[in-house]
């Protein structure tokens, strides 16, 4: 069997008396849309955010392609190849949508602070290439016209594809979404869901948080159960959907 | 705007920029206007930087009066004391102040919320204390005389109309680096992380080193505004670089507006000039005296509550149509709606 890309192992977060998260291990395989899904509470953005140096964990250790990333600050982890989105870190709305994509693809330049106020033509040219990847996501993304709007501008369907493309800007290994879908409708999921798909076949893995369980249904090779913090199940998405005590978690009903 | 280079409404401004100090420079021959042309220029260097620091990177200095302070001290020392050539003296006051900023931003801004604020107001307290106390070196409170003037090409800039031509100039060149630098990789880093550090930190924005380099770049500034100072007013003493100084320096700046280049540099004009007409109201009204601080925090406040953009804002937000809806919650009944 494969290594893994992504290795959670028994990770614990503890804040005061609750325990967010108790011993959860499981394993993201390259090249999978896995999903995380749970009732609200059970602990699945606290382990993104361990996942990615925004907590560190009481115990327990992430790793990714084979090293650890338990400890790494946040920004260290995104140079690893590890792009996240989280319901608090929506787009720069009082940035251009250029603008954003161009943060997106801040790990793909080097130049300094004195190097961009100076003009030195070594920072001119990197900004030349920055700008030509950025617009050419930006046309992939179908945001090319929207390029000089502010994010604050633009509808939410199209906030979240610039949210994306952001976060493809530096080509990661790996993209952790937390609730893509969130506020999206029907036909905006869908898209969401095979664009998802296509980014798969290109080699991409995601790991994603999702309540909307007809996207997790249709796209996700594998899925994570949590409850209370707990992982009450793992397999894939029909196993998972069959599982009772799946089932009673959401339902909020003892399994007898 | 594509290929990295300038956007037109950059090249009208800084156009606009020079042509309205040629224009000053050309027609005002009054010693007194020019003098205080020159002081806000001075304060605008200071408070350009300060801008950077507080618009872009969220964090206020309490302390920028002390570095402003350390850059005239180290010219007055430097060429009075050791001789030094006054370009020399200015170009190591900014260095030796950059390492000071340096040392003091490293730990406190690590740590999120307003550490920075603390410890540069404890920082400017200290350099103020010292430039009282430490009188072997500073001559105490009675301060530094004849500092010699700055020469330009074997012309001496000993009037106030040489000052002004060499210090507003330094001033669009200024203002032109700052805008260079907020529309490039790292100007942009510091914008995403003012307004969401932690999305700047996921797109992988080490976001306590691009702080600590424009507190650091703020902190040259001044210093490089103070040794002109030191050289225009050829004196200096404690008295000017004290605590007032920053909360005036920080004023202007929440004034002008800390969202363009442009805003800290009309903070620094208002100010200035504010405080020069409440100085010669208090000279003939006696019961004025004093009532300059309570402007300040009267202004400071007026503007926090009905204008916190500051007084010049960026042009394409002020046209922005009202914003999207936010979206609705995630329906609850929906997580297992597909369960069956």
């Amino acid at each position: 069997m494969s290594v893994p890309l992504l290795r959670i192992e028994r990770l614990r977060k503890d804040f005061g008396g609750v325990h967010a998260l108790s011993e959860v291990s499981f394993s993201v395989r390259e090249g999978d849309i896995h999903a995380l899904i749970g009732p609200n509470g059970a602990g699945k953005t606290t382990l993104f955010n361990c996942a990615t140096g925004v907590f560190s964990p009481s115990e327990g250790e992430v790793w990714f392609r084979e090293r650890r990333l338990t400890g790494l600050a946040p920004h260290r982890i995104a140079a690893r190849g590890v792009a996240r989105t989280a319901q608090n870190l929506r787009p720069w709305r009082e940035m251009t949508v250029l603008e954003n994509v161009l943060v997106g693809c801040h790990l793909l330049g080097h130049a300094g602070m004195v190097a961009g106020a100076l003009h030195l033509p070594s920072s001119l040219r990197e900004e030349r290439r920055l700008r030509e990847i950025t617009m050419r996501r930006l046309e992939q993304a179908h945001l090319a016209e929207y390029a000089d709007h502010l994010v604050g501008e633009l509808a939410l369907g199209q906030q979240r594809m610039v949210e994306l493309t952001r976060a493809l800007a530096s080509n990661p290994r790996m993209l952790m979404l937390d609730e893509p879908a969130a506020g999206l409708h029907t036909r905006e999921t869908q898209e969401l869901g095979g664009l998802l798909t296509s980014l798969r076949g290109q080699g991409l893995t995601v790991l994603l948080i999702e309540h909307d369980m007809s996207l997790v249904m249709s796209i996700c090779d594998r899925v994570v159960v949590l409850d209370y913090g707990e992982k009450i199940a793992e397999g894939a998405p029909r196993e998972v959907q069959a599982d009772p005590r799946v089932v009673a978690a959401y339902l909020g009903e003892e399994v007898s | 705007m594509r290929g990295g280079g300038w956007a037109r409404s950059r090249i009208l401004g800084l156009t606009l920029f020079a042509a309205a100090i040629f224009t000053f420079g050309l027609t005002v021959h009054s010693g007194y206007l020019l003098g205080m042309a020159v002081l806000i220029a001075l304060h605008a260097l200071v408070a350009l930087g300060l801008g950077l620091l507080m618009g872009w990177a969220g964090q206020i200095s309490l302390g920028h009066a002390g570095f402003y302070g350390l850059g005239a001290y180290a010219s007055a020392i430097l060429t009075t004391r050791f001789g030094l050539n006054p370009w020399l003296a200015l170009v190591l006051g900014a260095v030796g102040t950059g390492l000071i900023a340096f040392a003091v931003g490293k730990p406190t801004l690590r740590l999120r919320g307003h550490y920075l604020a603390m410890g540069t107001l404890g920082l400017g307290l200290i350099i103020w204390t010292v430039f009282n106390q430490a009188a072997t070196w500073t001559e105490g409170p009675s301060g530094i005389r004849d500092i010699p003037v700055l020469s330009l090409g074997g012309l001496a800039l000993d009037n106030d109309q040489r000052f002004y031509w060499l210090i507003w100039p330094v001033v669009l060149v200024a203002v032109m680096l700052a805008g260079n630098l907020i529309n490039s990789r790292m100007g942009r880093a510091l914008r995403a992380l003012g307004e969401n550090e932690g999305a700047a930190a996921a797109a992988g924005v080490d976001v306590a080193r691009a702080k600590l380099g424009v507190f650091t770049l703020s902190a040259v500034l001044a210093s490089i505004a103070g040794s002109f100072y030191a050289h225009y007013v050829t004196f200096v003493n404690p008295s000017p670089f004290g605590f007032a100084l920053s909360i005036q320096l920080m004023t202007m700046v929440v004034v002008g507006g800390e969202m363009t280049v442009w805003g800290p540099l009309v903070g620094a004009g208002v100010l200035t000039v504010l405080h020069q007409v409440l100085a010669i109201s208090a000279q003939r009204i006696p019961a004025m005296e004093g009532l300059e601080v309570v402007a300040y925090g009267a202004v400071l406040v007026i503007f926090l509550l009905f204008r916190p953009q500051g007084l010049v804002a960026p042009l394409r937000r002020r046209g922005a149509p009202p914003r999207a809806a936010e979206p609705p919650a995630p329906r609850a009944d929906e997580v297992v709606g597909e369960a069956s």
